[in-house]
This record gives structure tokens, sequence and C-alpha cells, in this order.
């Protein structure tokens, strides 16, 4: 499937550049660099997770017995959250063990609770380097063989060290991440459970030797950090770099890919917010300023997966919103970027679409990836900001700030605004549908084209937006113990449903007839404009004229259209007070063979004050040049203007007065 | 053959080839806002061209477009020696295609082109009436009633090779030249069986030539539809080719005039095909933004 999928993308990229429209190459072609760079993300997935390491749920047979210390790094979270994680730190199933609790707040509560349990306390003066700083003044100071870290809401099951333990007979090995367990809120809205990273992600990264710390539940060997120094402090949160640094030194690390603690996560629009940019943060401050390909000691793999790691940030915030715009910008300018008819392009893209989509699908089986992918895709202001933050912090570090994990918290805060952005290019794309329908004037498959990857982005953008406005609560204590097993096809049914319209999106493009569809659009757009009372709309867009072509800028010119006899009525008796010009009856002044000579009595009638115009008729097999005097809203009226023609001898008559139809006044030309 | 559809098809002259011409056409389709429907190409016997470039046409097919293949005995004009007037070309006079010199080539064209399943337009020797191709009825030792013999001829040996899928168009040029008794456009006709289409080509040729004068599109055309309309009113009928200069008059309104024609008194008129090249003079839509806005409004309101 990767395979076909990768053929696929190459070859739909390889017709893309043959037909890209270089006239407004400055977002076509970027569209391409983006179309590769999301190729490229897929075969990095893809082959990431061609191997997966999976470890026995036992762990590892005990050969050797360590000393271990447990670290519980406190900043300001609630004492009660504190207190669980301490008794069942406490509670762990291993003899030859300590617990310390690292206060960096120096709240005598705490040391309250550490005395009562029998932990060990520590609470240092400055405070500087944060959470990794905390974890040094206790590194220093300790002298266990083996560190567990533990973040204050992170409760760890009894047998955790048992189990773990057994991997550090490789003297190799300097840590052993486990697989992070969330507490999240009813349906994890915002896809915290992070399932398609800790399932798929770091199990592929394993086979590399690359599975990086995440800062909790993970353990070390202290000979290791010793090595490099103790925890890294170059970075706002210890994790990656410091594993990046052990990896640099030859030691191998070990996913664990089973749970073995349960933590908190955040539960409001402005807590997830907090704590992926401060992911996204790190992983591109490393990307910038510390970057893995200058590191030698690390494998070629090892680089590019730390390359990767900061990477899919970066494409998360400049590449996914171009795919969002792009649509939306073409239906605005009319703009298209290829130069080829829809159904070809319909023909290359979706089989392409389709197969990424059935790839992801079973790669990352049976997590569901969509949620993952909305979250990624969603969440691309934040990384921007991410970026900002990252490229201005070359040397030092920028602020840190505790994740928020509990409801209400952030709750004063409007979630409206923190999902602004999002909420504006939802707008922006529904009002450029709306905007292109009115205005016309386009090639109806181009529209239904742009109003499907329209929809497909107000979709994908509405996962985080509703989850952001949405109030969640808790999952019940029985509810989190319940395990449920979803069927194949509650796995499946988004994916399905995906390849399902995505096929019938190509059939309807290749075996439509676009005239068709062309005239039946074109018509249900007059029908809807009239019965939205939006008389005379422009047929053509403000924007005129090709680039491409030698000809001037285009200017501002709206057209008058009388689509339907019915609403040039209408326009008629709207317009009365502007005078004779839209009436119904016309004098027939003269008819000429030629055109010359219609022109010179036309601006002769003109000139006189009356509003003339010329118009070709074929009158017995032969062409005259009728030219006119109108409109007037009456027979009488219409008589006597053309008495006064008469009066002005510019013609003795007779006139001929009548009736314009319909046709007569569309064709009417100059006046 | 017969194609469907009621409604003004419009198509260009591009001056590219089958394949970087359809993507030309689509991004005019952009511009306008409606479709072309015909693209036009022009291919000479003269030196290669053995046979029909199939996968090119299938191309400009698959692309949405009707081709046009403007078929021309001849050695072209870049292919010419200099000195030669292009006229003048004894080896391409219509005896000699009647003497069967060139059947093979024509057998292989006709043959060939059965691949194409859906119908395309094929014009061959067309502005025959005229004096400046070495088909012309009164060059190159040719008689107007030798064209009729080689149509009628060519025809049968597409007949005889079982390609009955082409719609062929008989064009010529709005007037003859030289205009004289002899060769009017009725003597070139070769008859209701021969042809599927009837054509016309015209140019309004402004002042840019000393012989020339600003002509509406009334002017060009009236004569040769009556007379086209006549030999065969129920015949479909075609703007082969069409151009008009900026020079001397308003283009704008001379394409508004044009459109409001077809809807009207040439009612006959199935199909336009601008010849949109910059040639003798600019005959393009967009040789100004006017002249493009009125085109683009005009046809919009067909």
């Amino acid at each position: 499937m990767t395979l076909i999928t990768i053929a696929l993308g190459i070859f739909y990229c390889a017709w893309y550049l043959q037909h890209i429209n270089w006239a407004v190459w400055y977002y076509s072609f970027v569209f391409f660099v983006c179309e590769l760079i999301g190729l490229f993300l897929f075969s990095f997935f893809a082959f990431n997770s061609w191997f997966l390491r999976y470890h026995n749920p036992e762990g590892l047979a005990v050969e050797r017995t360590f000393s271990v210390d447990v670290f519980i790094p406190v900043a300001g979270e609630p004492l009660e959250i504190l207190r669980e994680t301490v008794e069942a730190a406490v509670g762990i199933d291993f003899p030859n063990k300590r617990v310390y609790i690292l206060d960096d707040k120096g709240n005598p509560e705490y040391q309250e609770l550490a005395t009562k349990y029998g932990c060990g306390y520590f609470a240092r003066e400055d405070h500087s380097d944060a959470k990794a700083g905390n974890l040094n003044y206790a590194f220093f100071r300790t002298e266990g063989d083996l560190i567990l870290t533990l973040d204050a809401d992170q409760v760890p099951q009894p047998q955790i060290v048992n189990i773990l333990i057994g991997y550090f007979k490789f003297p190799q090995v300097a840590y052993v991440q486990t697989k992070q367990n969330f507490k999240v809120p009813v349906g994890d809205p915002f896809g915290n459970a992070d399932r398609i990273f800790y399932n798929v992600m770091q199990s592929g990264k394993d086979n590399d030797n690359s599975a990086f710390s995440c800062g909790s539940g993970v353990f070390y060997r202290r000979k290791a950090l010793k090595e490099i120094g103790g925890f890294s402090t170059w970075n706002l949160v210890e994790d990656v770099h410091t594993s990046m640094l052990l990896h640099e030194r030859g030691w191998r690390s070990v996913y664990y890919n089973h749970s073995l603690t349960r933590g908190t996560s955040p539960a409001d629009i402005y807590g997830v917010y907090r704590q992926r940019k401060q992911w996204a943060a790190d992983s591109l401050r490393i990307l910038f300023w510390d970057n893995p390909f200058r590191r030698k000691g690390l494998t070629f793999k090892q680089k590019l997966q730390y390359f990767h790691l900061g990477f899919v940030y970066l494409v998360a915030a400049f590449v996914m919103p171009f795919f969002f715009i792009t649509p939306i910008y073409s239906l605005l300018t009319q703009e298209f970027i290829l130069t080829a008819p829809v159904y070809h392009y319909v023909l290359y893209r979706f089989p392409y679409f389709i197969a990424m989509s059935v790839g992801y699908g079973i790669i990352n089986y049976p997590t569901p990836y969509m949620k993952a992918f909305q979250m990624w895709t969603g969440l691309f202001p934040v990384f921007m900001q991410a970026t900002w933050i990252a490229l201005r912090s070359s040397k030092k570090k920028p602020a840190y700030r505790v994740n928020v994990k509990t409801i209400g918290e952030a709750k004063a805060k409007n979630p409206w605004v923190a999902i602004l952005p999002q909420l504006g290019i939802i707008f922006l794309a529904f009002s450029s549908i709306i905007y292109a329908f009115i205005v016309g004037g386009i090639l109806w498959d181009c529209y239904l084209l742009n109003f499907v990857w329209i929809i497909w982005s107000i979709w994908t953008l509405s996962g985080i937006s509703l989850a952001a406005i949405k109030r969640h609560q808790w999952p019940k204590e029985e509810a989190l113990a319940q395990r449920i097993f979803p069927s194949f096809f509650s796995k499946t049914k988004e994916l399905l449903l995906t390849v399902t319209l995505s096929v019938f999106i190509v059939l309807f493009f290749t075996i439509g007839d676009i005239y068709k569809i062309d005239q039946f659009l074109s018509s249900f757009r007059l029908e809807i404009l009239r019965l939205v009372h939006i008389e005379k709309p422009a047929t053509q867009p403000p924007n005129e004229i090709p680039k491409t072509s030698k000809v001037a800028e285009p200017g501002l010119e709206k057209v008058v259209e009388y689509p339907e006899k019915a609403s040039l009525e209408s326009g008629l008796s709207m317009k009365k007070e502007e005078g004779v010009k839209d009436g119904r009856w016309i004098i027939h002044v003269f008819s000429f063979r030629g055109q010359e000579k219609a022109k010179v009595y036309k601006e002769k009638l003109m000139a006189a004050g009356f509003p003339a115009y010329s118009i070709p008729a074929e009158v017995k097999g032969e062409f005259w040049i009728r030219v006119h005097v109108g409109f007037f809203n009456s027979q009488e009226e219409a008589q006597e203007v053309s008495k006064e023609i008469q009066k002005k001898s510019i013609s003795q008559g007779p006139f001929w007065i009548t009736k314009v139809s319909v046709r007569e006044k569309e064709n009417i030309r100059g006046n | 053959m017969e194609i469907k559809g009621t409604e003004l098809r419009v198509g260009l002259y591009l001056a590219d080839d089958f394949y970087e011409a359809p993507r030309k056409a689509w991004r005019y389709n952009q511009f306008f806002g409606k479709r072309i429907q015909i693209l036009s190409f022009y291919i000479p016997w003269g030196r290669g061209n053995q046979s029909p470039d199939l996968a090119g046409i299938q191309e400009v097919l698959k692309s949405g477009f009707i081709p046009m293949i403007t078929w021309e005995p001849w050695y072209c004009v870049q292919e010419l020696p200099e000195g030669i007037r292009p006229e003048d070309q004894p080896k391409f006079s219509l005896s000699e295609i009647l003497r069967g010199k060139y059947d093979d080539y024509i057998w292989q064209w006709a043959v060939d082109l059965k691949e194409i399943s859906t119908p395309i337009f094929f014009r061959p020797m067309h502005e025959m009436n005229g004096n400046w191709y070495p088909w012309g009825g009164k060059v190159n030792g040719n008689r107007p009633e030798d064209y009729v013999e080689a149509w009628a001829y060519i025809r049968s040996i597409f007949r005889k090779a079982g390609n009955d899928k082409l719609i062929w168009v008989w064009s010529p040029y709005v007037h003859s030249s030289p205009d004289e008794p002899g060769n009017e456009i009725w003597r070139y006709f070769p008859g209701t069986q021969e042809v599927d289409w009837l054509g016309l080509d015209g140019y309004n040729w402004g002042e840019t030539q000393e012989w020339s004068r600003w002509q509406s599109f009334q002017e060009v055309f009236e004569k040769g539809y009556g007379h086209l309309t006549q030999l065969a009113p129920e015949k479909p009928f075609m703007i082969g080719e069409v151009g008009c200069a900026e020079e001397g008059g308003d283009k704008s309104e001379w394409i508004e005039e044009a459109f409001g024609l077809l809807r009207g008194n040439f009612f006959q008129i199935k199909a336009l095909v601008w010849f949109n090249i910059k040639k003798e003079c600019d005959w393009r839509i967009e040789s100004s933004k006017k002249s493009f806005i009125s085109f683009r409004r005009n046809w919009s309101l067909c």
C-alpha cells in the first residue's frame, strides 16, 4: 500500500509539474512544494512504521538488582493530585527504592506530605532552568543506580519497576520510556491520548534506536546521565534534548509499548494550546539551533528521526494551512493552479488521496488517525507561534509554564477567542463558496472541485473548533476501568466514508457530462439569485484578463446581465425614475443597408438629444441596420417624441412606433 | 458523422501543437468562465506528417476539445525555398492529386484516422477561392472543376478505407480572389453529399493594409453567408477562421456586433473558430483589454 501510494504520489507530482499554471507560479508552485512535502511526510511515516518493535508486557527477567530513586518534580500542582501520585509511588512493589518530591515552589504542605509518606524532599533556592534544573538539583544529591521520573499527576502502577528493571541488564541501555496513558475528557475531543504517537511512531522510532524520552514515566540510568552532566538544561523541557545527547554518545534506548502509569491531559483549549506550544517550541528549537544533522555521534536514521520531530511541526504550521487557503483563493480570484481539465486532476489526484488515506489507515490500525490529523492540522496557529518563539530563542530559553490540567481553571477565558484563526478560515471558506456562486462566470466543474476541497478543509478545522467550544467532562472512574473493544467497523468507518466519498467524486467528475453540469448549475444559480432578489448580478468577477498573454492589467468592469424576461421586467419597473431609458416603446426612425450611414443618423439623433441606438435586422434575406429611438413608457409618449424628431427635421417619417422585443433590448449597443 | 448540441461552439487557433494547445486553451476556459470547444490545427502534406499524430489528437480530445484539422496539400511557406511563390507548386496541383500521386498518403491518413472514435472536424483545402494556396482554383494550373473533383476524389479514398468518422468542413474565403466571373464561390461547392459542414473564413483587416478598410462583422460575412446558405440551407455552418484588427475602429464593438448577429441573423452559424494569433496583424481576442472583456461578456450572453 505504501509503495502504491508513493508511486501514485510521484506520478501525480510529475503530472502536476507538466500542467502547472506558471502565470500564478507564486501560489501554484508553492502548492506543488506543499504536495511534495506531504508525500515526503507520508513516506517517512510509512517507513518509520515499517518495523514496529513490540515488547513483552512482562518485560525482561530481572538478572541484576539496582537501587532506584523516584523523582516527582512539582511546580505548584494541587496537593490532592500530588498526594495520589506519591501514595502510588510509595506503594511501588520494589524494596530498594526511595521516593523524592522535588518542590520548585517551596510549599510547606508538600514537605508535610513528604514526611507523612516517608519521602525525600528537595526545595532548591534558585529556580533556574525550570524542570531540568529541578531534576538536576536532586540528581546531584541522590545516589540510586536508576531514576524513575514521574509527573505530579502521573500515577504509577506498583509493578512498574519490576517490569522495567530487566532492561537495564544490558549495559548500553540509558533509559526506558513507557507508553503514556492519559486520563482524557469524555470522547477525547482534543486527541490528547496521542495514540498515534505512542502506538505507532514511538515503536517505529524504537526500532531505529531513537525512541525519545517524554520526560515522565521514564526510567534513566544514572551512569548515563552523569556522562552528559545530568539532565540537559539547554531546552525548556529536558526530555528530548537529553535523549539526543545520550543517543549521540552511543547509548541505547528502549520504548516499552505498554502503559504503566496514568496521567492527566489538559481539558480546555488554552491548556491544549499551551502544552502543544511547549512541545512544538522545544522540538523546533532543536531543529533550528541544535540541528541533529550536525551531531556527529548520531546514526543517520537517528538524525532523520530527530529532524522529523521538529519538521512535522513546521509542516503543520506552514504547509497545511496552505492546503486550506488554496481552494479559497482560487474561488475568490478565479486563478487556478493547473492548466488541465478538472477530470484529469481528479483522475490523478484522487487515487493518490485514496491510497494515502488507506495507507495511513492500515499503518495506524487499529488506531483511527483522523482525529489526530484534525488536531495536528487544526493547531496550526499554535505551531506558528511556537516557530516564532523557537526562532527568537537561539541562546536563551523561552519562559516555562506548567501545563494546566484541571477543567475550569482557564474557563475564564473565552474559547472562541482561542480558535479565531481557525474560525476565520472556516468563515472565509464559506464566503468564498457563496461569492463565487453569486459572481458566476466560472467553469462549474472547477467550482465543484474547489467546493469539495473547501468542505474537506472545513471538516478538518471543525475538529478542534468544536472541541474548543464544547464543555467537557471527565469520565467516571468506572468508565476508566472498563475496557472497550470497538468493532472493526467503528474503527474504520471514517476511513471507509472517506474512500467511498472519494470514489464517488472521481466517478462524478469523469463520467458526468460537464456541459450538463454547466447548464444545470448556471440555471440553478439564476433561480437562486432571483429567489433572493439579487437583480442583475455582475456576470464577471472583478479580476480580469490572462496575465500570461501580453495584455494590460485587468480593470474593474461590471457587466449587466439580463438573464430572464421576468427579472428584466421587474428591473424595468424598479428603475422608472431614471426616465425614458427603461420603457418598453420605441420609435423606428430609419433603416439603412450600410453601417456608416446608420451611424451618421444615429449620431445626428443623439446630438439632438434623442436616445437613439442602432440594431441589425434581416428583412427578406437582406441585411439592414435599423435606427431606433427609445425607450418610452407609453405609446403616446413615443408619438410626441416622434413629432419632435419631425420638427427638428432629422426625418420626416413615417415613424413606426412599436413595443420593443426582449431580444432587441438585450442586443442594443451604444446609446 | 454528427456532433451533438445546439449552442454556439467557440474555438481557437493558437499556433501550438496538439499537446501545448489544450493547456493554453484551458487557461482561456478559466478566463472566460466558459468552455472553448474547438481547437484548430493546420497540417501541411509537405515534409513529414506521413501519418496523423494520433496520440496528439487523442490528447486534445481527452482534454475536452474537438480538434479541427485543416489539411493542406502543399509545402507550407517555411518549407519552401526562397523566391518561390507559395501558390506556385506544380507538384501539388489539383491534377497531380487526381492523377493519383498522393493516393498512398491519403490512404495512410484515412486508415490511421479510423482509430479516432469520436468525430473531429476535418477541413481539407480551405480558402480554395483565393489565389494564395496551390489548391486555389485560379492558380497553379488548376480550374474550379478540378477542385470539386479533387475533393470528391480524396473523400472517396476515405470512404474506401471505411473512414466515416470525420466531419468534412468545406470552407471558402468570404470573397473570391480574383473576384471575377468563373471564380464564384458556388463553383467550388463539392455537393451536399460530399460536405458535412459549411464554413467561411473572413477577417476584418481594419486599416492595417493599404487595400483594407474597417469592415463590420456583418460586412465581412453577409455575402458569403448568403451564398453558402443558398447552396446548402440544411447544413450546419461554422466560421472556420475569423479575426479582427485593432486599427481603424473599435474592436470591442466589432465583437459585440458579431455575437449579436450570431444570436440573431446569422442563426445558422453553430461554431466560430477565432484565429487567435498575431500574424499579419494582432488578430487575437486579447489584443486589448477592452476587446477581451467584450468577448467574454458577449459570449457569456450567448
